[in-house]
């Protein structure tokens, strides 16, 4: 009897350990997307909405659309950060697997209804990337291709160099793009240039101030997902 | 009394940390990493440099070894080092300013560049830095100059009368006085009010033969009148250094009130980027308007040019006059017939841009959105529809146009018109019913955008439910 209850446990662990392996399998993705928005004190309200309401536009435009349901049903993974100084960053709403028009339709509206969690703070380009690599290192997603799109209008003034963590990411073969915003600081492309973008194919967009911003991160996104800019 | 020893122990261990880091930074430890520069190998010189900047404002005691090591010392990689260091320690700046303004002489464009970016943690204590900066404008080296520049936009008024006095120069003063003069000119711009002594002078340049001047005198215009680069009379008042008024702001021997002057300024700047506007060049056609988004109301004056713009510039200039004339307000609403109609561009920025024009208009727009969905053109229609949802709540006088979309053959329509509902968030048992009814359409991106809505209301629902 004893022997019995025994078996059975043991039955039932190696159901669990079997269970847990399968579903703890990982999703394969053509492209696993960080956008890594900035949230510090030097955004307002106004430029947080255009920021937000700039990406959920983009995942509507035919030919992001296109460009996903290009990826042979693989489809994408994405996901937005918000950063500040060096412990301000979060995950918001999780990683979406987007494949067509109505998951991107669903990410969109996601996006449009985006708090910001972060009221604002000094700026850790460093942080942002540290806390994006974790994110891309722990999502269960696969893919062959991993590029963290940091968008920001001002240099660090908090936190490491983000040249060590840029470097970081591409030991990792993770890409890092970027979106420039010139309102502030003139001079800011050429620092993101030297210190921050890097890897294979990394480019960088410069966008002269918030409401330039729909505009550029739907080219960038193009860019990104692999359709040619027309 | 278990508990008792544990608090005592936790105590002790506190005063430990706490005694342990003053003292890690206790003068013998700090001169005892200062000797390893005399006598250490090159990589024990970098470890202990390192390891002062860390300490910052408690290695300040050995900054004269750090010069001198800066000065004698063979290594490039350990010269480069100090320079951080002394950027991270930040003291004495009578002896570290001298020190770094030698090191912008440097051979080594490195050290160059290092040393022209470490002066920008001295602010105003780096103004004998100045002339050095202005001669690094002119380096051989694009890293430097852009360091160099970069120091000077930072610097605050101490250095707007050295850029100026480039400005000033003819464009044949020498080889390379165009780009000197660009970047003076950005970074006056990068310095927003704390440059208003430059505005005469920059207006002046925005009248200049060369369009390159034109055009980067218009957006240091642009920066310097912005809202948010202009001070408030209390921030004034608290730092009055730095700001400087132009000449003008003296007015029959007396000093303007804060405000006049202020208003002054910004009346001079915006009557500059009018007259900009009908520059030959369009880019510099394109600054100035962009410029004036800037100035909300006071781009009134040039509403109808704007609108010709709107309707026949290129698309970045439609895109453009559609900001301004959003930010213009109330006095602007005769054009958001204009807006609808830029829903239909060809171009998909433009479109975005009138869309945003809209939200900023809230309800005064959505009897003109409701008027012309019958037209039924696609592209209008689909953005009429985004236009709703963008806008929210306030565009609930739409539902009823709305809940007749829901029964569109187009189901790109259903979608966006069920999505526009949940973005409203009236939960009325009409809309509810309505929405219930789309969760059985054949096309999978209906019933999505359907179930987010409801889901949406249902929200809105309970939370009116708990406050009641």
């Amino acid at each position: 009897m004893k022997n019995l209850i025994l078996n059975i446990f043991i039955l039932i662990f190696f159901i669990f350990l079997f269970n847990k392996i399968i579903f703890a399998q990982n999703i394969y993705v053509d492209l696993e997307l960080v956008l890594a928005v900035d949230v510090s004190s030097s955004v307002d309200e106004e430029e947080y909405q255009l920021q937000i309401r700039g990406v959920g536009a983009a995942f509507r435009h035919p030919d992001i659309i296109a460009a996903i349901e290009s990826t042979g049903g693989n489809g994408i993974a994405v996901a937005m950060v918000q950063w500040s100084d060096n412990e301000e960053q979060a995950l918001v709403g999780g990683w979406h697997i987007i494949k067509d028009a109505a998951d991107a339709a669903e990410y969109a509206r996601i996006i449009r209804r985006s708090p910001r969690v972060i009221a604002g703070g000094q700026t850790s380009i460093a942080g942002a990337l540290t806390f994006s690599i974790d994110q891309i290192n722990n999502n269960n997603i696969d893919s062959s291709r991993k590029v963290i799109d940091v968008s920001g209008d001002g240099r660090a003034n908090n936190g490491v160099h983000p040249m060590k963590i840029r470097d970081i990411a591409l030991d990792q073969n993770i890409i890092i793009n970027g979106l420039v915003i010139i309102n502030e600081e003139p001079f800011l492309d050429g620092y993101f240039e030297r210190g921050v973008i890097g890897g294979r194919g990394g480019f960088m967009m410069v966008a002269e101030d918030y409401r330039d911003y729909a505009a550029m991160i739907l080219q960038k996104l193009l860019r990104e997902i692999g359709m040619p800019v027309s | 009394m278990k508990t008792q020893i544990h608090k005592l122990l936790l105590l002790f261990y506190l005063i430990f940390i706490i005694f342990s880091n003053v003292f890690a930074a206790d003068y013998p430890y700090v001169k005892k990493k200062a000797e390893i520069l005399k006598v250490g190998t090159v990589e024990e010189k970098i470890s202990a440099v390192q390891e002062l900047g860390r300490l910052s404002s408690n290695a300040n005691f050995v900054i004269p070894e750090l010069i001198y090591s800066l000065r004698n010392d063979d290594s490039h990689d350990v010269k480069m080092e100090i320079i951080r260091a002394l950027e991270r320690i930040g003291g004495q700046a009578n002896a570290t300013v001298p020190a770094l303004i030698e090191a912008l002489g440097n051979d080594d464009w490195q050290i160059r560049w290092a040393a022209a970016g470490a002066l920008t943690s001295f602010g105003k204590k780096s103004a004998m830095a100045v002339p050095e900066l202005i001669t690094l404008l002119r380096d051989s080296n694009d890293y430097v100059k852009n360091a160099a520049i970069a120091t000077l936009g930072k610097m605050g008024p101490i250095s707007v009368a050295a850029m100026m006095d480039e400005l000033y120069k003819p464009l044949d003063y020498a080889d390379d006085q165009l780009y000197v003069q660009i970047l003076c000119t950005r970074a006056l711009g990068a310095l927003g009010s704390k440059a208003m002594i430059a505005v005469p002078l920059l207006v002046e340049n925005s009248r200049h033969d060369n369009v390159i001047i034109r055009l980067e005198s218009v957006v240091a215009l642009r920066k310097i009148g912005g809202d948010d680069a202009m001070p408030g009379e209390i921030g004034w008042l608290a730092e009055p250094d730095e700001m400087i008024w132009p000449k003008g702001s003296r007015n029959e021997g007396n000093f303007l009130m804060f405000a006049e002057a202020k208003q002054m300024v910004i009346y001079t700047i915006v009557n500059t980027l009018l007259f900009s506007i009908s520059d030959p060049d369009p880019k510099v056609s394109y600054s100035a308007i962009k410029g004036l988004a800037n100035f909300g109301n006071k781009a009134l004056p040039v509403k109808d040019q704007l609108v010709n713009y709107m309707n026949r510039g290129t698309p970045i200039m439609r895109r453009v006059a559609i900001d301004v004339l959003s930010n213009i307000g109330d006095e602007a609403d005769d054009v958001i017939p204009d807006f609808v109609t830029a829903l239909s561009d060809f171009d998909v920025n433009v479109q975005w841009a009138a869309i945003q024009a809209l939200r900023l208009k809230g309800k005064k727009a959505v009897p003109e959105l409701i008027y012309m969905l019958e037209y039924d053109d696609d592209a209008l229609t689909t953005n009429i529809l985004k236009t709703f949802s963008e806008i929210g709540n306030e565009a609930k006088g739409a539902i009823k146009i709305l809940l007749v979309m829901l029964q569109h053959d187009n189901s790109s329509y259903r979608a966006l018109a069920a999505e526009a509902l949940g973005e409203i968030g009236e939960p009325s048992l009409l809309v509810i019913n309505s929405l219930n009814i789309m969760k059985k359409d054949n096309d999978n991106n209906v019933v999505r955008s359907a179930e987010w809505s409801l889901k949406e209301l249902n929200r809105i629902f309970e939370e009116k439910e708990k406050n009641s």
